[in-house]
């Protein structure tokens, strides 16, 4: 065995057990949805994306400021603590932009039967493109950066620009006409009823849980493959 | 409003289109996850790399 002073190994479990598990109560939640709510009086069953739609758009937000946030941690730290909270940034911006990318397409699915087209230039859809295209743009800064402390540099302005567009995304419905709707909930009002809500709860918490499990997993191979490299070189 | 639409005709295709696309996206992503840990630790005990934690 080759051991590499200073090197800490990587974990030996990448979390699949509670990603299956938080799968299998997403799918749970989803059924719900999808077999025991009601109809919509105004749309029918097609409403029903909401239960996918609106829990991306949200694992999106959050996970886009929980990049932010450790990038933030990143430009203030040094050494083995900047790596720590880089991969926790790189990790959580990958599910950012897989959830912006999910609302997107979840959106454009609803779109079709509700407006009757698949795409508008509507404040609400173009300010989501360019949340996704943002982070896109600091995945791909961060790979074609190959010198680690100008990377986690890199990657870390970039994450927090991105975050900027978070709010943009979320009161566009109120600061520009929009074909999009208001939103959903807001403080001490819903514009749906008590179970629709209950089940879009349900369905916001299931996705985030579901996500933080995928966060852990990713955070660990990012952390892994850290290590493998260094070890290579240290070799 | 489309023939496709507020009517229902149709509906459950769209429905299960969205749900069928994010458990391909969520799906792929999990297995992107999961895979890419699996392979790291493999080449990191195939190469032999230990640690100081780990000869502990």
């Amino acid at each position: 065995m080759t051991v590499v002073v200073g090197l800490q190994a990587p974990a030996r479990d990448a979390g699949l057990a509670p990603v299956i598990a938080s799968a299998a109560a997403l799918l749970g939640g989803w059924g719900l949805g999808l077999f025991w709510v009601g109809s919509d009086t105004d749309q029918g069953e097609v409403y029903r994306i909401l239960f996918v739609h609106v829990p991306s758009a949200w694992a999106a937000f959050i996970w886009v400021f929980a990049g932010a946030w450790s990038a933030l941690r990143v430009l203030r730290a040094r050494g083995d603590d900047a790596a720590r909270h880089d991969n926790a940034s790189h990790a959580s911006m990958e599910l950012g932009t897989l959830y912006a990318a999910l609302a997107l397409v979840t959106g454009s699915i609803w779109g079709r039967p509700t407006w009757g087209v698949w795409w508008d230039w509507d404040p609400r859809l173009t300010s989501t493109l360019v949340l996704f295209l943002l982070c896109c743009g600091t995945l791909l800064l961060r790979q074609f950066t190959p010198e680690p402390q100008a990377r986690r540099r890199v990657a870390a302005i970039t994450s927090l620009l991105t975050a900027v567009n978070v709010p943009i995304v979320y009161f566009s419905v109120n600061l520009w006409r929009s074909l999009h709707q208001p939103q959903t909930f807001v403080a001490r009002k819903s514009t749906a009823s008590a179970d629709i809500s209950l089940v879009l709860w349900i369905n916001v918490a299931l996705m985030l849980l579901f996500s933080w499990t995928l966060y852990r997993s990713r955070k660990r191979g990012i952390a892994a493959a850290e290590a493998l490299a260094a070890a290579r070189e240290a070799a | 409003m489309t023939p496709e639409g507020f009517g229902n005709a149709g509906w459950i295709n769209y429905v299960s289109a969205a749900y069928v696309v994010a458990a391909l996206f969520l799906g792929s992503y999990a297995a992107f996850a999961l895979r890419s840990f699996t392979l790291a630790r493999k080449a990191w005990d195939d190469e032999g790399f230990g640690s100081e934690a780990e000869r502990e």
